[in-house]
């Protein structure tokens, strides 16, 4: 059930309303049963897969908790090595299997691994299931930091992973955040509801009239590389950078708007990341509950900032590597994250760390803290060329026709020049809202005139078909 | 205050569990479209209800399509039992049909246990549109002419019940994935709403020169035709390249498939093609492929052909407006070729 249906869309106007209508007690009943439905949409055997995780995971908890010394620790490695098998077997199957062969040198001798889909031709890999082995794993992690106590209804447990809103791309939740929540009493509020429907409908905006506008563009471009000048890449690359943006930040709010229409306040995941006047602060803005996950799990575990610089610097690209594969089983997400990875070290290398911020609000600070936010952009735009090319050669051919200059000529593009305006017009809307009222939500009398304006505009300029989000293959 | 709070609480929970059962229940949606709850979603054309594009719009659709008491046949035949294999370009009543007995079924869909009359002369005709020969003639044709089709339970041949469609396990199956579209069909199928989509269409059209990627308008702006058929990348189009040898096969598996129906007793079998409508209306839109006429030119080929082509492709106006079917005309050709071949096996 996709966030951008019709299907979702009466299944939520129900559940919301049912969970508003029911005793405060079986709310949780509630939603973990429309959780359930919710995932199995997808596929029902999905829910099979995602309820071994919840199994392992709850009982590690309560193991943990109940449990002194050394053995605390060796039950958190085992509940770990479990998470990640999950998501190596489903997910690095063919990844792993395919780069061992050729490590072994199987290639010559003309050996042909078998895939994942011919080995075990019945199982699929589940919809979201980098995100709730993630959540999963932070909550064994967090009882065992002693931060969260162990949840021993499993019904609670089980809609912490599974609740709907974040189950298939997020945010990555922490246990501390919102177990809590689903055992409160929560009152049926108007600004919750007026907050919600806003997220959900801007969300829904983002989604359907601009990322999948875009993608119009960016599909022919990254689909057929040998066909494209300079130009059209060029173009093509910049709007990959605001379509993947729309399309996850869309997702985000719509995910964020649900669970606030039913009083649940998620963490944010987006904060205007464009307008970013560095590669680090960038990562301060974008994705953020994937980027505090590694941050808190993975990079302060390993030494953090308190190590040497080398070490450090090795710790940096070792996370940003394992980010990179995080989000797909292929080289070019690993390069992706690479690439951030060593931009990160050349910043701190040279000491170019937002210096701007420091100095007074001068025309010369504010311009050049524009450049840093084009610049900063440049270089992103630049990593999403390995996010979204095809292949590592379509990666490669798309630099080298985009830094030869006569490779540049008038763009051939698969819409007319109309909508490449209103491309250009609805990305500076979304650049303008960005930096000037980010968190504007219209208030009474303007609210219901306003859902019904953007709602007409979803509809009358909205790509409607089966476009899923693309953080969901993660 | 409260009871207004609870009324609209009731109103919204009755109402959106109402929709959501009717979007998931194919069986629900079908009792209220024959109520005449739900507008047919089709009776403007199915071209139409992709693009929702108003100067396609025919709003007659039902007295173009419908064939009448005159269409029928004067006489019967006393010596022929015909049976024909179609799809939804041929009619489904068999009163139109001049046969002595005649049985018609829609392929894949329907499957018929028949007794050969052996003092008749059973002949099967087997209507296939351009589209989908390659598809249904070369990798499926036993699954859907031989494992399907008509079974005869005369004696000495072997009776087969129909297998059931092949079904995929609940667990690794989509759950539902007809429901957005059961919805819509529910939801927003209303004049009013057709208005609205109408708008829609009307503006992406005009201003960004794009219809709903399921459809294409032709060059003059006279015909529409789906996507799938006009884009000579999509593998059902006659614009895409068809090797020799991939017409061979077809041509194999049609002599195949009328060996097969003259062993269990059929007189004779005819093959039937129909044109794809771009074919007709806009043949020059890129390189035709030929396979009509290759196939029914193919020295290999043993079965009888009714050859429509030539005739079909001189009436561009026989195919609707706002549909990717032909209209009564073209239905009318189609029972006049058959019911001649009925009178001239007499």
């Amino acid at each position: 059930m996709l966030f951008n249906s019709l299907h979702f869309l009466f299944f939520f106007i129900f559940v919301t309303t049912l969970y508003y209508s029911v005793h405060g007690r079986f709310r949780w009943m509630v939603l973990l049963i429309a959780s359930a439905y919710f995932y199995a949409s997808f596929i029902p055997a999905y829910l099979i897969i995602l309820g071994c995780i919840i199994l392992i995971d709850y009982t590690s908890g309560i193991w943990i908790e109940r449990t002194n010394g050394q053995m605390r620790l060796w039950v958190l490695v085992a509940s770990i090595i479990a998470n990640i098998s999950f998501l190596a077997f489903f997910k690095y199957f063919d990844f792993l299997n395919s780069n061992l062969s050729l490590l072994l040198d199987w290639g010559k001798a003309n050996h042909q691994s078998p895939a994942f889909n011919s080995l075990f031709p019945g199982l699929v890999l589940p919809i979201g299931l980098s995100f709730h082995t993630f959540q999963s794993m932070s909550y064994t992690i967090e009882v065992y930091r002693g931060n969260q106590k162990a949840e021993y209804n499993f019904g609670i447990y089980s809609l912490y992973v599974l609740f709907y809103p974040q189950l298939v791309a997020g945010p990555i939740e922490r246990p501390q955040n919102v177990l809590w929540q689903f055992r409160e009493q929560i009152s049926y509020e108007w600004d919750n509801l007026r907050v919600g429907l806003w997220l959900i409908l801007w969300g829904l905006f983002k989604k359907v009239v601009i990322a999948d506008r875009l993608a119009l563009v960016t599909d022919e471009v990254f689909g057929h590389v040998d066909n494209q000048n300079a130009t059209n890449l060029v173009i093509a690359v910049f709007f990959y950078s605001i379509q993947i943006y729309c399309d996850f930040s869309g997702y985000s709010d719509i995910a964020l708007g649900t669970a606030r229409t039913m009083g649940f306040k998620l963490m944010t995941n987006f904060r205007s990341p464009y307008l970013s006047g560095s590669i680090s602060e960038f990562w301060k803005r974008w994705h953020i509950s994937l980027s505090t996950w590694f941050r808190d799990y993975l990079y302060i575990p390993l030494g953090g900032n308190r190590v040497g610089k080398v070490r450090m610097y090795i710790n940096l690209m070792f996370v940003f590597l394992l980010s990179g594969l995080w989000h797909g089983a292929s080289w070019l997400f690993i390069i992706w994250g690479g690439v951030h990875g060593f931009y990160l070290i050349l910043a701190h290398i040279l000491g170019t760390e937002s210096w701007f911020t420091n100095s007074k609000s001068t025309v010369f600070s504010k311009l050049s803290r524009l450049l840093h936010i084009c610049w900063t952009f440049l270089l992103v735009a630049f990593a999403w060329i390995f996010f979204r090319a095809e292949s590592t050669a379509d990666a490669f051919q798309i630099f080298s026709t985009i830094a030869s200059p006569s490779a540049y000529s008038v763009p051939h593009l698969s819409i007319n020049d109309t909508e490449l305006l209103l491309c250009l017009v609805l990305i500076a809307l979304l650049m303008f809202k960005d930096h000037y009222i980010p968190d504007y939500v219209p208030g009474q009398p303007t609210f219901w005139p306003s859902v019904a304006v953007i709602s007409l505009l979803c509809y009358l300029f909205g790509m409607f078909g089966s476009n899923q989000f693309i953080y969901f293959q993660f | 205050m409260h009871f207004t709070n609870t009324f609209i609480r009731l109103a919204l929970l009755v109402a959106s569990l109402g929709i959501l059962m009717v979007g998931m229940s194919d069986k629900l949606q079908k009792k209220l479209n024959d109520r005449g709850w739900i507008p047919n979603q089709y009776r403007f054309g199915d071209l139409y209800n992709v693009t929702n594009l108003e100067r396609f719009k025919e709003l007659n659709m039902d007295l173009e399509d419908a064939l009448t008491e005159a269409d029928k046949p004067a006489t019967r035949s006393d010596e022929v039992d015909l049976y024909t294999i179609g799809d939804s370009f041929t009619t489904m009543d068999t009163g139109f049909y001049a046969g002595n007995q005649n049985h018609h079924i829609w392929l894949g869909l329907n499957v018929e246990t028949v007794h050969l009359n052996s003092e008749k002369q059973s002949i099967l005709v087997i209507e296939v549109i351009e589209r989908t020969i390659q598809e249904r003639l070369k990798a499926s044709y036993r699954k859907l002419y031989i494992e399907k089709g008509f079974q005869t339970d005369n004696p000495g041949s072997v009776v087969k019940t129909a297998k059931a469609p092949g079904t995929t396990s609940f667990w690794l199956s989509k759950f539902n994935d007809q429901i957005n579209q059961r919805l819509e069909f529910l939801l927003f199928n209303s004049i009013t709403f057709l208005k609205i989509k109408e708008l829609k269409a009307e503006i992406m059209l005009k201003w960004f020169g794009r219809t709903h990627p399921g459809a294409v308008i032709s060059r003059d702006h006279q015909f529409l035709f789906y996507e799938v058929e006009a884009n000579p990348a999509s593998v059902l189009s006659p614009f895409q390249a068809i090797d020799d040898a991939s017409i061979d096969s077809v041509v194999t598996n049609m002599n195949i498939i009328r060996n097969y129906y003259r062993g269990v007793g059929f007189k004779e079998v005819y093959f039937c093609f129909i044109p794809n409508k771009v074919t007709v209306c806009e043949p020059d839109r890129f390189v035709y492929n030929n396979q009509i006429s290759r196939i029914e030119m193919h020295p290999k080929l043993e079965v009888p052909v009714l050859s429509i082509q030539d005739t079909l492709r001189k009436h561009p106006e026989w195919f609707h407006k706002s549909d990717g079917h032909w209209n009564v005309q073209g239905k009318r050709l189609w029972l006049q070729t058959v019911n001649r071949l009925v009178s001239h096996t007499n």
